[in-house]
């Protein structure tokens, strides 16, 4: 059986979507790891992120990977384009 | 006629079987059709003529190394065209598909194109600039506006003089993609070397009287290779088509699916699977539906 839980169930405790946009907004991956720190989220709220985001993850994956993944897919990607199209390179 | 770049910085995304399916298709559907193959590794010259004959017949004199070589004075473009066999008979009506073939040597004619640059005052550098980059824009001229419908271009994986000879004639940049990590890093690398080439050439430009700008567009990004589960791609590779459609990119709706059974072999047989396979209506039918997005937004 699937235990993970759904977004109604963990409501009461997270925003996920208010969460993925906070992050979205973010021009660093450290001001998202500082971020998601100070929500203090448990994994099974980690994970309705992830999600919502539409971003794969395993069940073996640690607590951190997941905040690496949520964070590669909504600051990551952007800072690594802007880097390669940067005039400086 | 419309005449689109086909490249990707990173190689082994479906380039090729990208360009002979949508060629392919195109010509079936009546539209006159040039492909030029500028990879020096001639997969799309080896996708409708078999190595054997194009040792004999085209190598020699016939393939677009001849046209990038400094003897060209002596030949017309036209004289490089041919049409593969194998895919006539596959074509009805008023289209066409024809190839200029490439050389496993071209790859040296960098080297050649790159002396021909600089030169004794910074006019004269421009000038040496826009004529090394301008060479296929001769080419094209040459066979008068109407000609074809369509050129298609395939380029290789880098940006060297040959590929900048390619975005420079043309109207459009097509960029197959794989979903993955680094092919979708190879899309910011070619935007960003893209923008370059654009201003480089544009500034060399305004310094001689006749010479027009250029003004390539990203027709957009296709998905190849794409695995599918239960009808939408494996989730290990939706993040990477989200970010590209999030980059501000144009993408293209339809995908490429990857079928080894299907693709692996067929430039063996001289003729794209959209225009054989009518058993697997499912792959056939995706080709047909990026087709139909492409003759939308290019042809009509």
């Amino acid at each position: 059986m699937n235990n993970i839980p759904c977004l109604h169930e963990i409501r009461s405790t997270i925003d996920a979507e208010s969460v993925a946009d906070a992050l979205c907004q973010m021009n660093t991956c450290e001001e998202g790891e500082l971020f998601l720190l100070s929500k203090h989220l448990k994994r099974a709220e980690l994970e309705v992120i992830a999600r919502g985001l539409d971003i794969p993850f395993q069940k073996r994956d640690r607590t951190d990977r997941l905040k690496d993944k949520i964070i590669e897919g909504t600051i990551g990607f952007r800072l690594r384009s802007q880097a390669i199209r940067s005039n400086s390179i | 006629m419309k005449i689109i770049s086909v490249i990707n910085y990173k190689g082994g995304v479906g380039k090729t079987t990208l360009t002979a399916n949508l060629a392919g298709e195109l010509a079936c559907r009546g539209y006159k059709v040039l492909m030029i193959d500028l990879d020096p590794q001639a997969s799309l010259t080896f996708s409708f003529v078999k190595p054997n004959d194009w040792r004999k017949t085209l190598a020699p004199s016939k393939t677009i190394k001849n046209w990038f070589t400094p003897d060209k004075g002596t030949i017309k473009f036209n004289d490089l065209i041919f049409e593969p066999e194998a895919v006539k008979e596959h074509i009805s009506g008023d289209g066409l598909l024809h190839l200029i073939a490439s050389h496993l040597d071209l790859i040296n004619v960098d080297l050649e194109l790159a002396a021909q640059l600089g030169g004794a005052n910074l006019r004269q550098a421009k000038q040496n600039f826009i004529t090394t980059h301008s060479r296929l824009i001769e080419g094209i001229e040459q066979l008068g506006k109407n000609s074809y419908d369509l050129i298609l271009i395939d380029c290789p994986p880098n940006f060297n003089i040959v590929t900048k000879n390619a975005i420079a004639a043309g109207d459009y940049v097509l960029i197959p993609a794989k979903p993955d990590y680094l092919s979708t890093m190879g899309v910011d690398y070619l935007r960003k070397s893209l923008d370059r080439l654009v201003t480089d050439y544009n500034e060399c430009a305004t310094a001689g009287e006749d010479t027009e700008g250029i003004h390539p567009k990203v027709l957009g990004v296709v998905f190849t290779m794409v695995q599918f589960y239960r009808g939408v791609p494996i989730s290990a590779t939706r993040p990477f088509i989200a970010q590209t459609k999030k980059l501000q990119i144009p993408v293209f709706e339809s995908y490429i699916r990857e079928n080894k059974t299907l693709f692996a072999d067929a430039p063996l047989y001289g003729v794209p699977v959209v225009l054989t396979n009518s058993s697997r209506a499912d792959i056939v039918g995706e080709i047909e539906t990026f087709v139909d997005e492409f003759e939308h937004k290019v042809l009509l």
